[in-house]
């Protein structure tokens, strides 16, 4: 590895309660899924090396906690991200509806600075269940995603490790498009600043 | 037998600079007191630590115990019960498909019968499983019935010949109009034996009155409330949103308990929840509840069977229905009267842990301000690794026996153990970690900060460490941080 500071990914993981964030992330980090998994609490962290074709990252995941109760805590966590991923359960309606809120209450809540570009990505999880158990088409599903900006759509189940690796493979290269082009605007900004310190210095005669 | 609050140092408040980082310094000093006078004890929680002077070692607080899983300073004995602890069922998920006939056996050896009370979870390990007789063995109290009308009954089946516990028993069955619930407190504090642990928590928390006269008829009504209460509620139709989160909640509650796993606690804990949840439509159902209603649970079903009986690993089946129904009334009763003392941690914007993370923050900055500089630094903030611990109480953090006895405590500071008190465990559990934490980087911290491996070796010696800890602190800071509730 180089001496250079990895990059880091801050990605961000929004949706109704039990939907399957959390064993989704399972699946993602660790290659598993149980049924033992307790109820996510405010929010856990978790960090994953990955390489992205040669580029070396680190992603830092932050799987939140669905009741709305704890959203007045989601500054804390949101602050800085540069994908957001809001899951939704195929066979929970509700938690499909509640998707383009999640969306709102993220660019609300992390500041986000162009919230037209900011990525996002949707997952509808649970797809390994019987078909009369399915209550969103993935037509309907195509048609929001649509609507709110072109989203990228996945469908996936944890349970059975369907489509997940793909789901955070673009979840990934979306995060490394927007710290990259964060990066950009800050070097621009900074060299705006140079810019009006020089003003200041040559006007101070 | 020293008292709640004959703590060894004596030291004015005002001999400490607000900024100090005190650590180093009072422990000192405790560990001074400890050598000159021999019969004392240090901290309240270490009362119960009685045994023969002659081969008396004391737990010496000291700075190096603040490192992790360091036990050097631990007395022989302590490493042995530790040691001994690997063999429970309480350390060991591997134990979940045990039978409870087979985990009952260890009863027989009497030897170490009565294991009060550092070593209540030491199992004797059941040598050769093959050979022993198979005698049928029952886990439920013969007198279970009585108890179940009243709690004080269990006093009767407890053999009081060189019970640890004396004092506590003798005030229990004083024969007076009504119980020295200060006294009650004082010993509460210190931890509270596994058959007793029940029926001190119901008085405590004021479910029980301590009046004698007028006890069985109180819990009549009380379980005939919570009944009626339940029926009156199912028969409406349901808050689709609520008891939705609830039945998604209930089978991620403790899912490595194997108590938690069968249908007849699921469903009760599904109904105590859902019924508190529409008596509280301020806060609703909140994650995390179903958390706290389940030290209580278990301790009040542990009333019903023999001591040794691991309730962990309890097949409810087994019990006779009215057994349960009654534990879920009081269980009911008893997590009222606690979430009532937090309630505003889970109302909108849950002011009350908000509030909490702060006072968390400010303690650290007064008793570790280098950590606290280094948190800073790190862009790490509080409310990213000790939400949790308010909201849950630090159940995530640590194992259930050890939760328990941390709440024999905390009901002993009722109504300000879950709140004020709380905050000051917080502060000694982070102080725990201080050392490790300063080497670390953002990520590396927070991913230590919940990992929840750090505390799997921690036995109550270590709780007992960080309530004595948590005492100092609220008696340092109390005044300083006013503000909170
Ligand atoms: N059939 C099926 N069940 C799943 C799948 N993913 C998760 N589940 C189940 O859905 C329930 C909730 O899963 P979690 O991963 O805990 O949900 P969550 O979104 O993290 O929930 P919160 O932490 O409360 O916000 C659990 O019972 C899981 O076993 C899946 O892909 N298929
Ligand atoms: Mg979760």
């Amino acid at each position: 590895m180089s001496s250079r500071k990895k990059t880091i990914l801050k990605v961000i993981i929004l949706g109704d309660s039990g939907v399957g964030k959390t064993s989704l992330m399972q699946q993602f980090i660790n290659g598993k899924f149980s049924n033992q998994y307790k109820a996510t609490i405010g929010a856990d962290f978790l960090p994953k090396d990955l390489a992205i074709d040669d580029k070396q990252v680190t992603m830092q995941i932050w799987d939140t906690a669905g009741q709305e109760r704890f959203q007045s805590l989601g500054v804390a966590f949101y602050r800085g991200s540069d994908c957001c991923v809001l899951v939704y359960d195929v066979t929970n309606t509700k938690s499909f509806e509640s998707i383009s809120s999640w969306k709102d209450e993220f660019l609300v809540q992390a500041n986000v600075k162009d919230p037209d570009n900011f990525p996002f990505v949707v997952i509808g999880n649970k797809i390994d269940v019987e078909e009369n158990k399915r209550l969103i088409s993935g037509k309907k599903a195509q048609a929001l995603c649509a609507q709110l900006g072109n989203l990228p759509y996945f469908e996936t189940s944890a349970k059975e490790a369907v489509n997940v690796e793909q789901a955070f493979d673009v979840v990934a290269r979306n995060a490394l498009q927007q710290e990259e082009s964060l990066e950009f605007a800050d070097d621009y900004t900074d060299a705006v600043n140079i810019h009006v310190d020089g003003d200041n210095g040559s006007c101070a005669c | 037998m020293s008292q709640v609050n004959d703590y060894v140092f004596s030291t004015e408040e005002s001999s400490y600079p607000p900024n100090q980082r005190s650590l180093p310094f009072f422990f000192k000093n405790l560990n001074n007191s400890s050598h000159s006078q021999s019969d004392k004890i240090i901290g309240a929680s270490y009362s119960h630590f009685d045994r023969p002077s002659g081969s008396r070692s004391r737990t010496s607080i000291s700075p190096e115990r603040t490192s992790i899983g360091s036990v050097g300073s631990l007395s022989p004995r302590l490493k042995t019960s530790k040691a001994l602890k690997r063999l429970s069922v309480f350390d060991d998920d591997d134990d979940w498909d045990d039978g409870i006939e087979e985990e009952f056996l260890g009863k027989e050896t009497k030897s170490l019968g009565k294991l009060y009370p550092d070593l209540e979870y030491v199992k004797p390990e059941f040598q050769q499983p093959s050979t022993a007789p198979a005698r049928p063995v029952s886990l439920i109290r013969e007198n279970y019935k009585d108890i179940l009308e009243d709690p004080f009954v269990i006093l009767n089946g407890l053999d009081l010949q060189d019970y640890k516990h004396h004092k506590l028993t003798e005030l229990l069955n004083a024969d007076s109009e009504s119980l020295d619930l200060n006294e009650l407190k004082k010993q509460s504090w210190k931890g509270l034996p596994t058959e007793l642990r029940g029926l001190v928590w119901q008085l405590l928390l004021g479910y029980i009155p301590s009046n004698p006269s007028r006890r069985q008829s109180v819990l009549q009504r009380k379980r005939k409330e919570y009944n009626d209460t339940i029926e009156q509620i199912f028969n409406k139709s349901k808050d689709q949103i609520i008891w939705h989160q609830i039945i998604i909640d209930v089978p991620r509650t403790n899912p490595s308990i194997k108590l938690y796993s069968y249908p007849v606690i699921q469903r009760l804990l599904e109904r105590l929840l859902y019924v508190w949840a529409i008596r509280h439509p301020a806060s609703g159902y909140v994650q995390g509840i179903n958390d706290l209603a389940t030290p209580i649970l278990q301790v009040f079903l542990q009333s019903y069977l023999v001591a040794q009986a691991n309730v962990a690993n309890l097949d409810p089946d087994k019990l006779d229905v009215e057994i349960l129904n009654h534990v879920e009334a009081d269980t009911f009763w008893c997590l009222t009267k606690i979430l009532d003392t937090i309630q505003d941690n889970y109302i909108h914007e849950q002011p009350g842990i908000m509030r909490q993370v702060e006072s968390l923050a400010n303690l650290t900055l007064r008793i570790d301000e280098k950590l606290y500089t280094h948190i800073k630094e790190q862009n790490l903030e509080f409310l990213q690794f000790s939400f949790r611990w308010m909201n849950c109480m630090l159940m995530r953090e640590l194992k259930m026996d050890l939760i328990v006895r941390m709440w024999d405590t905390y009901i002993s500071e009722f109504p300000k153990g879950f709140n004020e008190f709380h905050v000051y465990v917080c502060c000694a559990f982070l102080m725990k970690f201080s050392e490790e934490l300063k080497e670390m980087e953002f990520q590396e911290m927070i991913m230590y900060l919940q990992d929840t491996s750090k505390t799997e070796n921690w036995d109550e010696t270590d709780v007992e460490m960080l309530l004595s800890e948590a005492y100092i602190w609220q008696t340092l800071y109390r005044n300083a941080t006013a503000h909170l509730k």
